[in-house]
């Protein structure tokens, strides 16, 4: 709500505003509604979930190639990579979730 | 499944008959002069029969799997044609007429299946460095 | 007990097993003028056992301090054999060049993908381990 009066010629993202003010749908500021239902803690799950499964595969692969019951090299080499990127995508969104964590509890309140 | 040692064995079977053949090339030019051989009679030249057999161990699961087989050299046989004549009397093989039956090898034809077989020789181990090197490139992926 | 390292254990048989055929079939390039001599070849012994294969896997047990022990090969990775599907030749030998030549590429290349899939699996607990720092 806008303390004063409305001054015609600004956007409403402009408008004196009290500092504490929250803003509302209303005002035009707020972004698009994110889904219902999904979470960060979910996409990470399914990430890790990811992970875990190109790795059991991965190594499935690689031992049934190293004892000689499969003859798909290109398809174990893709395979191992594939599971190794995905160790490292977990790797770093661990890393940027422990980084927020951290900016967060250095902050002065 | 049609890998890479799928491969190596096919050019394999065949360098194993190019190997074969000339062996045979080789007995027939060494006797291309052998005038007795123990069955009586002159040397008769001999070439290889090949064979194509299907690969142990794959059932034809898809069409490409079906089409590729191995070389198998099912038997040797001899040539059954007649030498060339000559007439040379005093020769301890002529017969009653003094012509001694030679062997029916020409040497010209020996030499042009030589090469014939020594190319597809080198053409196999081509064949087997060729899918080596794939296998190699194959364990670069992600390096 | 299982260590970090315990699903490496397949790799490092079969390199050793790779490693031991090539010794035997550059022995058989090396008699391939030798009178009677027959190829030998390696093949392993089944290393996908179910449980209920190994069941009938007896050992047998010294019951008797005067009964003879029995010795077991537990470095060897697979059973020797002797390889005749060459043909022999008149002297008795039963090697043939190429098949033996064929076998070493097949065997070395078989060692490198398997040096390669080590390395891979190391790197990726090396990754691990360094607090996926690197």
């Amino acid at each position: 709500m806008a303390i004063g009066p409305v001054e015609p010629g600004l956007l409403p993202m402009m408008q004196p505003r009290a500092i504490d003010e929250v803003p509302t749908a209303a005002d035009g500021l707020l972004g698009p509604k994110p889904d219902a239902g999904v979470s960060f803690a979910d996409i990470l799950g399914q990430v890790v979930g990811e992970a875990n499964r190109l790795g059991h595969t991965a190594h499935a692969a690689a031992v049934a190639l190293a004892e000689g019951r499969s003859d798909d090299i290109h398809g174990t080499m893709i395979a191992t990579q594939e599971s190794g990127i995905q160790m490292r995508l977990v790797g770093s969104i661990k890393g940027k979730v422990v980084d927020a964590f951290y900016e967060i509890w250095r902050m002065n309140i | 499944m049609l890998g890479v040692f799928s491969a190596m064995e096919v050019a394999a079977s065949g360098l194993t008959a190019q190997r074969t053949r000339m062996n045979t090339i080789a007995s027939n030019m060494a006797n291309a002069q052998t005038t007795r051989t123990a069955q009586g009679g002159p040397y008769k030249r001999v070439d290889p029969v090949f064979e194509a057999v299907a690969m142990e161990k794959m059932r034809a699961v898809t069409p490409a799997e079906g089409a590729v087989s191995l070389v198998n050299v099912r038997q040797i046989v001899q040539d059954q044609r007649p030498g060339t004549l000559v007439y040379q009397p005093g020769h301890p093989d002529a017969n009653k007429d003094g012509y001694v039956q030679f062997p029916n090898v020409n040497v010209v034809e020996e030499m042009v299946n030589m090469i014939t077989a020594s190319r597809s020789y080198d053409a196999g181990v081509t064949s087997i460095e060729a899918v080596k090197g794939m296998a190699q490139s194959a364990l670069q992926i992600g390096k | 007990m299982p260590t970090l390292f315990t699903g490496l254990t397949p790799f490092n048989r079969s390199l050793d097993f790779h490693l031991e055929r090539h010794n035997l079939l550059a022995a058989n390039v090396a008699h391939v003028d030798t009178p009677n001599y027959k190829p030998r070849d390696l093949e392993r012994t089944t290393s996908a056992t179910t449980p209920f294969e190994r069941v009938f896997q007896v050992s047998l047990e010294r019951t008797h301090p005067t009964h003879l022990g029995v010795v077991t090969q537990e470095s060897s990775e697979g059973r020797v054999f002797s390889d005749l599907s060459a043909g022999g030749g008149a002297d008795g030998n039963f090697v043939s060049l190429d098949r033996e030549a064929s076998k070493l590429a097949a065997n070395q290349l078989r060692y490198d993908i398997t040096s390669v899939l080590m390395s891979t699996a190391l790197q990726g607990l090396m990754y691990a381990a360094s607090d996926t720092q690197r």
